[in-house]
């Protein structure tokens, strides 16, 4: 649990009890930060996001708008049928709204970001307590939902130029591109980027890092997520453990798998692993908060990730390895949870 | 010592009362299920070769002569029109995404495939289990015998048929089941029938 | 005990499904069609009539020591006669059902029905609350089959109600699709009888 966010809501809410009551500026004040860290996380995006509409067209600006719009919508309807004090302006729905839309391949049909808003804000966010109190990243577990009930909308990417209809992403390449038997080692999301795959060639380097390649809206331009980190790193919106941790684990454990040499950047260029680091495996509710926590949260998904990758039967691993870590971890924060001085071990 | 006894002969009885029970209902009820297992066995031969009023199975030498290795073809009917052999359907068993998957492949002797049907299946609703869906079945009839079929997104050519979306492992599954029957047949049957036929 | 209340006991208050959670494998597992989820609702309930009725009416002469192995017998006769006959009458049910029917012997509503109601009361009685707690599961699996072959395939029955250009939710279909669904379910019955039983209270003290 992050302390930060559960004070601002417990804040808001007894601000809103004592609505008559005049109370001293500490509240005001910590209701400003949430929105703030918010607003920091929003900023970060927003490169991505121009990058996003450069590469992909209009086609994913409608998206983004779309899932931001829904995801609000969502949030206000469910916060009212609760009888919940309605927080829209924790921007906190505009992020998931974001993020959704991240994941999604540019030529997805308008109504999957409506489905995906739904799962997250109703079901993943609110029945859990809403903000503060969720057990998964909303975006991410969205993201699941949709890869399970739309794995033919989800698992098709289009190139970056209008002139190409769908390709395969480089992750799908290396999966399935590179051996002999290529239909063998196609499983069923990503059956369809399989038969793409099979001969598709790598893009270039540069490509990979400024983000001209197949791939969902918001994951493919490594240059502009790493531009929207640095500001959340240096205005401390997130701690530099995760990804760093994340990242580093990741690298180490495809080398120890035996990924050659050449793909190494790809992999570590390629997918949502520069996406899920900084923006999903920093969220304040579903990672630890103890800093031994957070090391071990960031060795843990950075292991799953190339678990998935390379062992296993999807081409992309990020997000399920990123869901895993945030159920784990109540049980990580239990064990690395700092002893209070004189504490009596029981 | 007496009351185990005791014990053991109520149990004794009751498990008798049950058994006699269950004697009864099996002799109202397993003629029926023979006979609906023959009606549903008929009813899938009818359906992948509808050319055919009759079938005969092929008994076990016969099968092993024609099969050879592939012992994952676990049956051979032929099909009669009156006293004319006018094709064979084979059943096959084959490994698909959730387990094993057996189907059935009639081929008429003109060296056309005339349907496909899956018969027992554990794979996924919506993706592989589309498989029993006439979308994807119907995709498989009038292919020649003679030319390699492939699955593709949108069939044109004569030997491509309609591969299930986000489910290739149980496309492959079946068109590489119907591939190897169909190399069986053109193989071990088709000649075989022109030498019936000139004798 | 009146009758009427050891059904609705059933059915509402000790729903299988919705309150005790029991047996919940196959409800999960079998739910994907609402033709599916009607036929082993009744498969149930017509395993828990019987077997109630037959524990009620040996309840005296079976010693306290080996009443288990012999409800247990009672409880597999019955789920073998009903596979027989579904396998002879309704094959096509039979296979879409599959190893669920068998394992209904292992179902612990039943056994627990024969254990904790239908070895303590009378015939009337415990047929009762056989028929009470199978419509209670019956409507419970009838309610989540019917959900999920419309969100999973469009359709309701095998009826098509949605037209081709709705993109059903395979998730659905799938067992994730099932826990949400159900755990949304027991949410929304439960907060109902929650809201009853506390008018049910005021009403009680409005009465004093």
């Amino acid at each position: 649990m992050d302390s930060k966010a559960m004070d601002t809501s417990k804040a808001k809410e007894v601000a809103l009890e004592n609505m008559l009551l005049v109370t001293s500026s500490p509240h005001i004040r910590s209701n400003e930060s949430v929105q703030r860290i918010m607003l920091d996380v929003i900023i970060a995006l927003a490169p991505a996001i121009i990058g996003s509409v450069y590469f992909f067209g209009l086609n994913a600006l409608k998206l983004i708008l779309i899932s931001v719009a829904s995801s609000m919508v969502f949030e206000a309807i469910i916060q009212k049928i609760f009888n919940r004090p309605i927080t829209l302006d924790d921007f906190s729905a505009i992020i998931t709204g974001i993020l959704i839309a991240f994941n999604l391949p540019a030529d997805a049909p308008w109504w999957l970001p409506v489905a995906g808003s739904a799962f997250a804000i109703i079901v993943v966010k609110q029945f859990f307590g809403g903000l503060g109190a969720n057990f998964m990243n909303p975006a991410l577990a969205a993201r699941a939902f949709l890869l399970s009930s739309w794995p033919s909308h989800m698992a098709s990417f289009t190139g970056t130029r209008p002139d190409v209809v769908a390709t395969a992403t480089p992750l799908a390449i290396m999966k399935y591109g590179m051996g002999p038997d290529t239909a063998a080692s196609a499983t069923v999301a990503a059956a369809t980027s399989a038969s793409e795959a099979a001969g598709a060639e790598l893009p270039t380097l540069w490509n990979m890092f400024i983000g001209s390649i197949p791939g969902a809206i918001g994951e493919t331009s490594t240059l502009l997520l790493l531009i929207g980190a640095a500001y959340l790193l240096i205005r401390k919106v997130i701690d530099w453990k995760i990804p760093v941790f994340y990242l580093g684990t990741t690298f180490i454990m495809l080398v120890l798998l035996g990924v050659e040499a050449e793909f190494l950047s790809y992999h570590m260029l390629g997918g949502g692993l520069i996406l899920g680091a900084f923006f999903m495996a920093t969220d304040y509710v579903t990672t630890p908060v103890t800093p031994v926590g957070r090391i071990i949260f960031g060795i843990g998904a950075g292991i799953l990730t190339a678990l998935i990758r390379v062992k296993g039967g999807y081409p992309e691993g990020v997000s399920y390895s990123i869901l895993l870590m945030n159920v784990a971890t109540p049980l990580i924060e239990k064990f690395t949870r700092p002893r209070v001085f004189g504490e009596v071990k029981n | 010592m007496n009351e185990t006894i005791k014990l053991a002969l109520i149990l004794f009885i009751i498990t008798a009362v049950a058994a006699s029970v269950l004697a009864i209902s099996n002799s109202v009820t397993s003629e029926r299920i023979a006979e609906a297992d023959r009606l549903a066995s008929e009813r899938a031969k009818m359906e992948v070769l509808d050319i055919a009023e009759e079938f005969k199975q092929l008994d076990e030498n016969r099968l092993k002569e024609i099969v050879g290795d592939n012992t994952n073809i676990t049956e051979i009917n032929e099909g009669y029109k009156g006293s004319d052999l006018v094709g064979y359907t084979f059943n096959i068993e084959v490994n698909g995404y959730g387990g094993p998957l057996t189907f059935m492949t009639g081929i008429s002797k003109d060296g056309k495939i005339t349907g496909i049907k899956v018969l027992v299946h554990e794979e996924t609703p919506g993706l592989g289990a589309n498989s029993t869906r006439p979308f994807f079945t119907d995709s498989f009839k009038g292919k020649p015998v003679d030319s390699e079929i492939t699955a593709v997104r949108e069939p044109k050519a004569d030997n491509e048929v309609q591969a299930l979306t986000s489910a290739t492992v149980t496309t492959n599954a079946i068109v590489d089941g119907v591939n190897l029957i169909r190399q069986i047949y053109s193989e071990k049957l088709s000649n075989l029938e022109g030498m019936e036929v000139e004798r | 005990m009146k009758l009427s209340k050891v059904f609705f006991n059933g059915v509402v208050k000790e729903n299988p499904i919705f309150v005790q959670l029991i047996g919940m494998c196959s409800v999960l597992a079998v739910t994907t069609a609402a033709k599916n989820g009607l036929a082993m609702g009744l498969a149930v309930t017509g395993v828990l009539i019987g077997s109630n009725v037959v524990v009620s009416l040996i309840r005296k002469v079976v010693p306290n020591k080996i009443r288990i192995p012999a409800f247990i017998v009672v409880i597999a006769t019955f789920v073998t006669i009903v596979e027989m006959f579904m396998k002879a009458y309704a094959q096509d049910l039979y296979n879409a059902l599959g190893i669920f029917i068998p394992l209904i012997v292992v179902n612990c509503i039943i056994l627990a029905r024969a254990e904790s109601f239908a070895s303590k009361h009378g015939l009337l009685a415990s047929a009762v609350d056989g028929l009470g707690m199978g419509v209670g599961y019956t409507l419970a699996l009838l309610i989540l089959s019917i959900l999920r072959e419309f969100l999973g395939s469009g359709s309701i029955f095998d009826i098509q109600i949605l037209g081709p250009s709705f993109e059903p939710a395979i998730i659905f279909l799938m067992p994730p699709g099932a826990f949400i669904l159900l755990g949304i379910l027991i949410g929304i019955f439960n907060s109902i009888r929650n809201k009853q039983a506390s008018k049910e209270v005021l009403q009680k003290e409005e009465a004093r």
